[in-house]
């Protein structure tokens, strides 16, 4: 239970309990199902942006927080403090004189076997701390007495979760955490971007760097990079000119100088660390070296996440700092040293292990909990390189209560506390944090990362925080001034392809949904006029529709179908992933269900064609909310115009294409034919509103060529594309801007120009200029987007390794 | 004994390269019995900058970035060397499992690294015929390298510089490095430490000397840490203690930590690249 000896947790607990309490427990079931219900909805998001299931994602929110009193905060914050002292002296060591191997202080196996351990790093002097934050995992055990379990340079993994369990708990239950004086995390945060934006040249970046989406955590990436400010690149992103790192951007390249990484130390650079890398960027090291770029964390400082030396750090500390460590880690044993050996043996199996690799993801085991067989496989492996593996016996930890519907049990807690450092060395320790919870000590101190359940940490200060109101809480990370013309090329590349292919799809659910429609229509002109319209999509000469549900399912609806929707939804999808922070999240929820939709169609056992139709109809609201959402909700930024040039890109050239079938294979008296033009371009309205005549060839392409108000025709798009066009940026482009806009503007002036009369006889028959212009201008739109290809996303060159020069 | 060595690295490409960003490991290191008296990188296309640092292991580093559209790429290192024969004689005999501690920087020799594995049960088995309890460190290590001189066969053909140790024991051939690769492990797996040496060999011996293998590019061989004694260099590819016919250009864990020039290109597709070795004796 939390620690009810102490006043301020026990007035806390009394307040936080009553509110849980009230109506029989009641409030507490309906909270949880609260923080369930938001946690899910940002769990679709995260599916979408990681294309791994949200059952995967680890360990729901308790709707019961930690308390920790304000004193407790303070002597954690001292603690931990003192360990980021403590490290950076260590890590000046260890990549200097190493003085610490030179005088045995340090047993130069454990260094050796330490996979961190980056001997390319040696010698390197950063001109920014090693460590600008770092994350502990801090447990209590039965006595009250706090131990670390380990830390990790590789935070702020974890720290975007921070932000968004805040962001969920403070919507819930936001009166508690303000009645409560609950201590607010945006000064931490406001540290942590600071660091890297510390004395930045003007026109510089600071970016976040991702592995990109094939990663679990990539969401988290994305999240923090929106709330920080920070431009999300990938190493692709990115190139190294002049000794400087450069983001590729619309605008050309630009200087980058603060990284906050997520790609692992050993993969930062191909050319000097691990070569297989492809997350990383050629000559980066160097950069680091000479001191161009402020990265947070120094490559090489994961070292220091190795649970090798843990019980080794309070004698290095007392060395290097002249200190006794505050905070001390838990008593592990390390099998390389032979007394420590022999210990370790004599208590097994009763205890928990773990690997040389950087905490907390290193293989780690609970030997009592193995069978005998891979008892001994373990054995034998430790025996095989004992410099490698370390043990403590468990700790047996506080005991914290979790909800379980409209009562609490209880459960073991480890804390995860977040610090950052800034540029002049000035510590922060985040006052809040999670608190990762398990049932059994022994998991929950071997396995931090995979809890059973997360607990929000509440900092109560003496006072209430008056600086803000708890609900500017969530605004004052959203800043959203990020310069447009950063963008870096390869989104905006996904932009213009994403947008091209949601009107890919749309042009095609429309097109279905005429010919389902047609085909179950009772009369015979209506039926022909469907396979007649099927023919301007795919080769109808095998197709008699007698069975046109099965037929239309095999052409557009099963996996693989070439051309059809779940080729369509797969490309929508990966583009959509390489930009995440340009779509909000209700556009991802809207594009995660249209996904879904899609594939359940895909599986669809035999059907009719009516309830095929009633699919497509969902599917054409689906992409309307897409749509919708897009417009909307989007920030008017590069990213979006390349989006909409894309959209108005390829919607033109679906419609001259269908044009171009329709005037060369129609005759003015197939009124069920032209009927599904207006429909597939969706302009019957506008056509009854305008002739209110029956239908007719020349009235029809009057408007969906040359009218200049009606949104789907041509020569509204040619304009629309032309001025969007002209909108994108100029800088390093120059002769090729020029050429792209001309591209544009002789689609549009070829419109104006034209006469209807050299287009269509009085009968209403095409002539030979019209299908000669439609090619042309189908023409002209493909030039227009292999331009556009050209001037804005042709850096998107991989590099590759040289034959290595060998013996 | 002085040399002059002209190094030449040049590749082609099939298309033009926008940037390319390299690391080269071609300077010579001064050593106890080695002197450099000049040693020059020449690059064309020419860079503005070439950026040099010390490695862990003392190594020279060079670092250069070509940033011009370029079709080709020449790295030249031209150096004279002054080297005399190493003194091994006068090292006492000791029992190689009776060995006094080895200092704490040398451990790192100990360890496995990314061409040296230490595990293996071939492995263990082809250790154990050379080093039988009490036997005389250097005695067990000179046999080892005899054999692998004797019974093993130089094929350039069979190898290429990803070729696992474990492979190279199986079919017993391969080249220098991985003879050394090789040795490395022997000696890794019963906690001797040893380091990789790349280096040169002079390539036109003067009359009455035979030509030694391995003379046409840059060599491989390895050196042996003998506490009380110091370093001890051994040449598996040729059986025998380098004297003052082979000079160091550098050393490492293994191949991975001296690569002479290696790269990353834009561009580029593929390539061909094309290496001579030139060690002529001065005096």
């Amino acid at each position: 239970m939390h620690d009810l000896n102490n006043s301020a947790i026990r007035s806390a607990w009394e307040t936080l309990s009553a509110a849980l309490d009230f109506d029989n427990g009641n409030q507490q079931v309906r909270w949880s199902e609260e923080v369930e219900r938001r946690l899910k909805e940002n769990g679709l998001t995260y599916q979408a942006h990681t294309s791994r299931d949200y059952e995967s994602r680890q360990g729901q929110l308790d709707v019961v927080p930690y308390l920790m009193d304000e004193s407790t905060y303070e002597l954690l914050a001292l603690g931990l403090s003192q360990r980021v002292r403590f490290f950076e002296a260590l890590l000046a060591d260890l990549y200097g004189e190493r003085r610490l191997i030179a005088d045995g202080s340090i047993p130069a196996e454990l260094l050796f076997a330490n996979p961190e351990y980056l001997i390319e790093v040696h010698g390197l002097n950063p001109n920014s701390p090693w460590i600008s934050f770092l994350a502990h995992d801090l447990v209590r055990d039965s006595e009250g007495q706090w131990f670390v379990l380990g830390q990790s340079t590789r935070a702020p993994a974890g720290l975007g979760y921070v932000l968004e369990r805040r962001m969920i708990m403070s919507r819930v239950m936001g009166y508690l955490l303000r009645r409560m004086s609950v201590k607010r995390l945006s000064g931490f945060f406001r540290t942590l971007r600071s660091f890297l934006r510390a004395d930045s040249r003007d026109n510089d970046l600071s970016i976040l760097l991702t592995p990109g989406h094939t990663v679990e955590s990539y969401f988290e990436h994305a999240f923090l990079a929106n709330h920080l400010d920070f431009t999300l690149a990938e190493g692709d992103d990115l190139t190294v000119r002049g000794n400087r790192l450069m983001l590729k951007t619309l605008s050309g390249l630009r200087p980058v100088s603060g990284v906050l990484r997520r790609v692992v130390d050993k993969d930062l650079d191909p050319l000097e660390l691990n070569p297989q890398s492809r997350h990383g960027i050629p000559g980066l090291m160097e950069v680091v070296r000479s001191g161009g770029v402020r990265m947070g964390n120094v490559p090489g400082s994961g070292v220091i996440d190795s649970p090798l030396w843990m019980g080794r750090f309070d004698g290095l500390c007392q060395k290097l700092l002249g200190e006794e460590l505050i905070l001390k880690s838990i008593p592990a044993l390390w099998f390389g040293d032979s007394d420590e050996h022999e210990e370790c043996f004599s208590l097994w199996p009763n205890l928990l292990v773990r690997h040389a690799g950087a905490y907390p993801t290193s293989e780690s085991f609970v030997v009592h909990d193995l069978e005998p067989i891979e008892q001994v496989r373990l054995r034998a492996r430790i025996e095989a390189d004992p410099c490698g593996w370390v043990a403590w016996a468990a700790i047996d930890l506080e005991r914290v209560p979790v909800a379980n519907g409209s009562v609490r049990d209880e459960s073991h807690a480890v804390i995860r506390m977040y610090t950052a450092q800034s540029q002049d060395k000035k510590i922060d320790v985040m006052p809040g944090g999670l608190a990762a919870c398990n049932h059994s000590a022994a998991w929950a101190q071997l396995r931090p990362n995979t809890p059973e359940q997360y607990k929000d940490i509440w900092v109560m200060g003496a006072e209430p925080d008056t600086q803000l109101s708890i609900f500017a809480e969530m605004d004052v990370f959203v800043i959203g001034s990020n310069d447009q013309s950063m963008t870096p090329s390869r989104v905006a590349d996904a932009m213009f392809w994403l947008g091209r292919y949601i009107e890919r799809a749309d042009a095609l659910t429309r097109l279905v949904r005429e010919v389902l429609a047609g085909v179950i229509d009772v009369r015979t002109e209506k039926q022909q006029a469907a396979h007649w319209l099927l023919g301007a999509q795919i080769n109808t000469e095998d197709i008699t529709l007698e069975d046109a549900a099965f037929d239309i399912h095999q052409a557009f609806f099963v996996r693989d179908a070439p051309g059809g929707f779940s080729e369509l939804i797969d490309a929508i999808m990966r583009n959509a992933r390489a930009t995440p922070d340009y779509l909000s999240d209700d556009s991802w929820r809207a594009l995660v269900n249209l996904e879904q939709m899609i594939n359940r169609i895909a599986w669809m056992k035999r059907s009719d064609a009516g309830r095929l139709l009633d699919q497509v109809d969902l599917i054409l609201m689906q992409l309307a909310a897409v749509s919708g959402l897009n417009n909307d909700t989007m920030s008017r930024t590069y990213a979006n115009c390349f989006m909409d040039i894309g959209r108005h890109l390829e919607r033109a050239s679906k419609t001259l294409i269908l044009l171009n079938y329709a005037f060369q294979s129609l005759k003015p008296q197939d009124i069920s034919q032209w009927e599904m033009v207006l429909e597939v371009t969706d302009t019957v309205m506008t056509y009854r509103r305008r002739y209110r005549t029956r239908l007719h060839p020349t009235a029809i392409l009057d408007l969906l060529l040359l009218d200049a108000d009606t949104p789907r025709s041509i020569s509204y798009l040619a304009a629309r594309l032309e001025k969007l066009v002209n909108t994108l940026p100029v800088q390093q482009l120059g002769s090729r801007k020029t050429q792209l806009q001309q591209t544009a503007f002789a689609i549009h002036a070829n419109l104006q120009m034209a006469a209807i009369d050299n287009y269509m006889t009085t009968q209403g028959s095409a002539k030979r200029p019209l299908i000669e212009n439609l090619d042309q201008m189908i023409e002209q739109l493909a030039g227009l987007g292999e331009a556009i290809t050209l001037a804005y996303f042709s850096h998107a060159d991989v590099p590759q390794h040289l034959v290595k020069v060998g013996r | 004994m002085k040399y002059r060595i002209r190094h030449k690295n040049r590749y082609q490409y099939g298309q033009p390269v926008s940037l390319c960003h390299s690391s080269a490991c071609l300077l010579p290191r001064d050593t106890l019995n080695q002197q450099v008296l000049s040693a020059r990188l020449v690059i064309l296309p020419v860079v503005d900058h070439v950026g040099e640092r010390k490695d862990l292991f003392g190594n020279r580093l060079s670092r250069f970035s070509i940033e011009e559209l370029h079709s080709d790429l020449m790295v030249l290192a031209e150096s004279e060397v002054e080297v005399r024969p190493a003194r091994n004689d006068g090292i006492r005999q000791i029992a190689w499992d009776n060995l006094a501690p080895i200092p704490p920087k040398t451990r790192l020799y100990l360890r496995p690294s990314l061409y040296v594995p230490t595990a293996g049960t071939a492995l263990k088995a082809f250790a154990e015929k050379f080093f039988v309890s009490g036997t005389d460190l250097l005695d067990a290590i000179e046999s080892l390298n005899e054999y692998i001189f004797n019974e093993f066969i130089y094929d350039s053909e069979f190898s290429d510089l990803e070729t696992p140790v474990n492979f190279v024991l199986a079919e017993k051939r391969g080249v220098c490095q991985d003879f050394s690769h090789l040795m490395l492990a022997v000696l890794r797996s019963r906690g001797i430490a040893c380091r990789y040496v790349s280096g040169y060999l002079e390539t036109d011996p003067l009359p009455g000397q035979s030509k030694l293998l391995g003379a046409d590019a840059s060599h491989a061989w390895i050196s042996v840490f003998v506490p009380g004694a110091g370093w001890v260099d051994l040449d598996p590819t040729n059986g025998l203690r380098p004297g003052d016919r082979h000079i160091t250009l550098a050393w490492g864990r293994d191949y991975s930590d001296v690569i002479p020039l290696k790269g990353l290109m834009t561009g580029g597709s593929k390539h061909v690249l094309d290496v001579s070795v030139d060690v002529t004796r001065l005096e």
